[in-house]
């Protein structure tokens, strides 16, 4: 019974939007949306506020992965740029929310320390 | 591909010692898709097998439009093309059961538990047809989120779960109940999203779940042939 419904749902989840287009730079535009969604974008900001230029590093080496289901179907070709342009697209906007919050963190330590070293993302 | 894989690990005896090669259960799908951006419409069928292992591991097995083998393990997924002897194997830290099944952590086993779980109740009831429609109230409604969520039945049956927030409506109906496994089971499924410049619609069918079955040879894979083309991607 578990198995069944479990089948069920993994079916239902495996129906969330794929989307084909003929062209890389097509896929390449699916995979940098897809990225946009998957990135959290708070988390990253808050990352770089609380960790400053530590967690910037973080932003660039610790990647989301994109969903499975996706891929379902799709050419090797089509995986191949989708996955580039998913890693890079969502390392690239990790590292500007992650930058974004060191950046507001170094402000406030600044104004808030007096004597405070500035943060290494303002080097 | 989110949430749901962490349900194949609740539903399929995540606990088990049992053999990897073991299947759960199986299923022939057929995925069609319709999508409509920026003023034009694609459409994709996708065909092929399905294997929820007792380990968890679910395998695709896709014939139509490619030859495609995908196996998705808790911190693997390889996606294997034996025709053209490629395979991408994308290893995650963040687990990718996990990541992979992120649609909704609403969406388990019991929908309406789930729900109330997740801090929402049955805020008012409606008989639609045959249907009967349960609509959900967050119990202390958090400040900066604007979400309505219904669920319907008909009898004992899920038929529908759908959420609307900010212009987004994403819409899952569960048609064709036949018996399987000695219950009864959605065969086709349906899932809309739209939002104002994006819709999919997705019609997931199911035939032939069994129970009781063997995987074939060719997808207890543990080499893969010398001379094919392998790309790691470490997230």
């Amino acid at each position: 019974m578990k198995k069944t419904l479990g089948l069920i749902l993994l079916l239902t989840l495996v129906a969330i939007p794929i989307v084909t287009y003929g062209q890389a730079g097509d896929v390449c535009h699916q995979a940098q949306r897809d990225a946009r969604h998957d990135v959290n974008d708070t988390l990253w900001f808050t990352l770089g506020c609380l960790f400053g230029v530590f967690g910037l590093g973080a932003a660039y080496l610790i990647l989301p992965s994109p969903s499975a289901a996706r891929m379902v179907g799709k050419s090797s070709e089509y995986v191949n740029v989708y996955i580039d342009c998913y890693k890079d697209r969502a390392r690239d906007i990790q590292v500007k929310k992650s930058f974004n919050g060191c950046l507001i963190w170094s402000i406030v330590a600044l104004l808030g320390g007096g004597g405070v070293a500035l943060s290494g993302c303002l080097l | 591909m989110i949430v749901f894989l962490s349900f194949i690990l609740f539903t399929v005896n995540p606990g088990s010692q049992s053999s990897i090669q073991t299947p759960a259960l199986s299923a022939d799908f057929i995925l069609a898709t319709v999508t409509k951006e920026r003023g034009s419409t694609d459409k994709e069928v996708v065909r092929g097998e399905l294997y929820v292992m007792e380990s968890g591991t679910v395998i695709f097995s896709v014939s139509t439009p490619v030859n495609q083998i995908m196996w998705l393990k808790r911190d693997t997924t390889d996606i294997y093309y034996p025709d053209e002897k490629k395979l991408f194997r994308i290893l995650s830290k963040d687990s990718l059961p996990d990541r992979n099944t992120n649609v909704s952590r609403l969406l388990g086993f019991d929908f309406e538990n789930q729900l109330h779980k997740a801090g929402l109740k049955v805020e008012q009831t409606e008989k639609r047809g045959d249907t009967t429609v349960l609509i959900w109230a967050f119990v202390k409604k958090p400040t900066k989120i604007n979400i309505e969520i219904e669920t319907g039945r008909i009898a004992d049956d899920l038929v529908l779960y759908r959420t609307r927030a900010k212009g987004t409506k994403l819409e899952f109906q569960f048609r064709d109940f036949r018996i399987a496994d000695d219950r009864r089971v959605p065969h086709h499924i349906r899932s809309m999203f739209i939002s104002r410049k994006f819709s999919k619609i997705e019609d997931l069918r199911l035939e032939s779940i069994n129970t009781d079955v063997v995987l074939p040879d060719n997808l207890i894979v543990t080499q893969f042939p010398g001379n094919t083309e392998i790309k790691i991607v470490n997230w």
